[in-house]
């Protein structure tokens, strides 16, 4: 039964998880702790390590379905919360890419996309508030830094990233 | 006049799909390599059709990053190729996760400092990343004649009100239901 309702929570906000897990962590928080399935602290600390995981955040939910009911937790977490939008991915390709040449799908297309756009930004300026916490000088200094990088010496993706952390290391040693 | 695109196997699909779910450490340079390896490196996609299926993934339930492999899966592989390519993204961090939850002390100092500091670099990608696609507020339905000008400013300004209203705490829901019969009154009186 645990299984069962550990399932129907994860598809249930799988299906208007829009973005990312953040459009649902209120939601997916009231659920959990509410029914007892996670303590608080328990579910601060799966968010955090979905956010350092590489992949989608969303391995937050298979560390919550561990911890609830073991291995068989994990994966109905994971079933759960992936199955639905992969499901309408499936639906939304075969039906955008019969119609995607057609002039007004892709004027709707297009007209959709500065929201789109717009919802992006908004989940950085966000996200970057979010990671840089009480210290927004050295998370300015350390964005300077790889922002400079990426575009003057044009290092790689990974490359930044290990720059940014070898960074914020030194900053916090020496500050 | 469209040139043949290179079309992945399937396990040219996993490997790149592994290749993400392994090592896009920093939350927000997820997307930013997922074009990188798709469109720049091996121009499996074009950039339109990627800045497309950006906005279908994004508007569909679901994280960007899964949508956009889904939908890329069952464009380039099929629905088999696809699934298994979600699992070959999703995987590795679930599982990475669910260790780390059992050895990790995340709240020690020498823990955090480079994770945040990948956190700030996967940020400014992201930045970089919205950047590339501002040129794409400029196409129209035919590709010979890029939009007018006050089109271009009309989509800047609806871009720009949407993140706006979300940073001002405006909810997503209401801030959809504004927005996208603006963005259409936009795109067919202009």
């Amino acid at each position: 039964m645990k299984l069962l309702a550990l399932f129907w929570i994860f598809f249930r906000l799988g299906l208007v998880s829009f973005g990312s897990v953040f459009a649902v962590l209120p939601e997916l928080q009231r659920a959990l702790v509410d029914q007892g399935l996670v303590t608080p602290e328990g579910f601060v600390q799966a968010f955090v390590l979905g956010q350092v995981v590489p992949g989608p955040n969303m391995a937050m939910c298979t560390v919550i379905g561990w911890h609830v009911a073991g291995l068989a937790g994990a994966v109905v977490a994971f079933v759960g919360i992936y199955s639905g939008p992969v499901a309408i991915m499936g639906a939304a390709y075969a039906v955008y890419h019969r119609w995607r040449k057609v002039t007004w799908v892709r004027r709707l297309e297009l007209a959709v996309r500065p929201v789109v756009l717009g919802l992006l930004g908004a989940s950085a300026v966000s996200l970057l508030w979010t990671a840089a916490g009480t210290q927004r000088l050295l998370a300015l200094g350390v964005a300077i830094v790889v922002g400079a990088l990426a575009l003057r010496a044009r290092l790689g993706a990974l490359a930044l990233l290990f720059v940014g952390g070898v960074a914020w290391s030194l900053g916090r040693a020496l500050l | 006049m469209t040139s043949p695109r290179p079309v992945p196997s399937v396990a040219d699909w996993l490997r790149v799909n592994v290749a993400i779910g392994t090592l896009s450490f920093g939350s927000a340079s997820r997307i930013v390599l997922y074009e990188d390896a798709v469109v720049r490196d091996r121009g499996w996609v074009t950039t339109e059709e990627f800045a497309e299926v950006i906005t279908v993934a994004q508007l569909l339930p679901g994280p960007n990053l899964v949508n956009l492999s889904a939908y890329l899966g069952y464009r380039l592989v099929g629905p088999v190729g696809a699934v298994a390519g979600i699992l070959c993204l999703c995987l590795p961090g679930a599982v990475l996760a669910v260790v780390l939850s059992g050895v990790l002390a995340l709240d020690h100092p020498w823990v955090q400092a480079p994770l945040r500091g990948m956190a700030v670099a996967g940020i400014v990608l992201l930045f970089l990343f919205l950047w590339r696609r501002l040129p794409g507020l400029a196409s129209t339905a035919d590709p010979a004649t890029p939009a007018r000008v006050r089109v271009r400013l009309a989509r800047a300004g609806l871009m720009a009100g949407v993140a706006a209203a979300i940073l001002l705490g405006v909810s997503l829901f209401v801030v959809l239901a504004v927005a996208l019969p603006v963005a259409l009154l936009l795109e067919f009186t202009l």
